[in-house]
């Protein structure tokens, strides 16, 4: 299954600015991929891998803005339908497979 | 705990970037560490920095590197992870001999039982008598059913005239599956902060795995019976393809007391389970039974 984090934050002080780059970072370093500005997803492996990084998301929110997520399974998010553009590299070579091939 | 094995098999270069393995190729892909269980290096120009080993002990992640004949021929294990790591090497050198005879003839039986699926799924004969091997076995294997075994059942298996010592594409395969088992095998042992050269069973002064060939035994099967559903493609050396079939066998269902699991979650409880038998004497080991070439479902 799929987290899926989409984000509004404001971006005009300093501090604003500080604690988006800090969430952003924290996405990143997660795992998370960003499949657009703003919307990133994570590729989970069952209920406990879910627990864990949606309690890790929790914890690391900054103050203000708008965060939404939404746990979707692998084959609804295989579902996406590309309107215009094309998936990325990442999407394509990352998949759910368990195994990869580089 | 990872899930995810990644085969590399044409020029990279791997760096650290954050908490995920970049591999870069003519574009740069990005694996989470957390997420990844084992990494098998197979090919000559691939480049890695430092902080991927690391990160690789920090994770406990299985790095195997492949020799001139692209079989695995080394492993990367974390270095005394394990807070209990002298305690539990002490407790293995003292371990009752009966304990450990017994923990051998389940192993036996189970690895007999498992060969017994093996010729019952590819139709051959000689199941029966595979039966009557695994029934007779007693603690500490003395009558070594697991030698008589295992002559009657390849040549049952890969036709008669078949020798395990002998250079061709079957033992080939044979030897890369079990490579690739001993070596994820040999990580969970570390894991759990086992001494992978104090064996049950095995033990010679020149192999530093005599655990991992114990504890490998039931786990074989699973290897013969892909190859024998599998046969060669190619005359010879084993193609890229296969090899990344071997690999993806770590994936494939097999039945634990707990439930089915892939063989890599089942090789992690059989190592827990061992893991008791040395602090608790409990004789009781959690093995794998085959049953089939069904690769494990993702619970997403």
């Amino acid at each position: 299954m799929r987290l899926i984090v989409f984000f509004d934050l404001p971006m005009v002080t300093k501090t604003e600015k500080r604690a988006y780059v800090q969430f952003r970072r924290f996405l990143l370093n997660d795992g998370y991929d960003m499949i657009q500005w703003s919307v990133y997803a994570r590729l989970l492996n069952g209920n406990d891998d879910h627990e864990k990084h949606l309690k890790r998301l929790v914890d690391s929110l900054p103050p203000a803005g708008s965060i939404r997520c939404m746990t979707v399974t692998e084959k609804q998010f295989a579902g996406i339908k590309f309107l215009v553009g094309m998936p990325l590299f990442q999407e394509k070579k990352v998949p759910a497979n368990q195994m990869l091939l580089f | 705990m990872g899930w995810r094995s990644v085969m590399i098999s044409r020029p990279a270069k791997l760096r650290r970037e954050h908490y995920s393995l970049a591999i870069e190729q003519e574009q740069t892909a990005f694996v989470p560490f957390e997420d990844i269980a084992i990494i098998v290096l197979n090919h000559r120009e691939i480049q890695l920095t430092h902080p991927v080993l690391s990160a690789c002990a920090d994770y406990g992640i299985g790095l195997y590197a492949t020799g001139d004949n692209h079989q695995p021929n080394g492993v990367f294990l974390p270095f005394l992870a394990h807070s209990r790591t002298t305690r539990l090497m002490r407790k293995q050198m003292e371990i009752p001999r009966p304990l450990a005879k017994q923990a051998w003839a389940n192993i036996v039986r189970r690895k007999i039982e498992n060969q017994t699926a093996v010729l019952r799924l590819c139709g051959k004969n000689g199941v029966d008598r595979l039966d009557s091997y695994a029934r007779r076995v007693r603690s500490g294997d003395t009558e070594n059913l697991e030698g008589q075994a295992a002559a009657f059942y390849f040549p049952q298996l890969f036709g008669q005239g078949f020798y395990r010592a002998e250079e061709r594409w079957t033992n080939a395969a044979l030897d890369y599956g079990y490579a690739v088992l001993r070596g994820a095998i040999a990580r969970g042992l570390v894991a759990h902060g086992m001494h992978p050269p104090i064996g049950l069973f095995h033990a010679s002064e020149q192999n530093a795995f005599n655990l991992a060939d114990d504890l490998i035994e039931p786990f074989r099967p699973l290897v013969d019976l892909h190859v024998a559903k599998h046969p060669a493609t190619t005359e010879g050396d084993l193609a890229p393809q296969d090899k990344a079939a071997l690999v993806a066998l770590l994936n494939v269902d097999v039945g634990m007391p707990q439930g089915k699991m892939s063989a890599l979650s089942a090789i992690e409880y059989a190592v827990e389970s061992l893991a008791r038998l040395f602090e608790q004497g409990d004789s009781e080991l959690e093995l794998p039974a085959l049953l089939g070439l069904q690769a494990h479902r993702l619970d997403c």
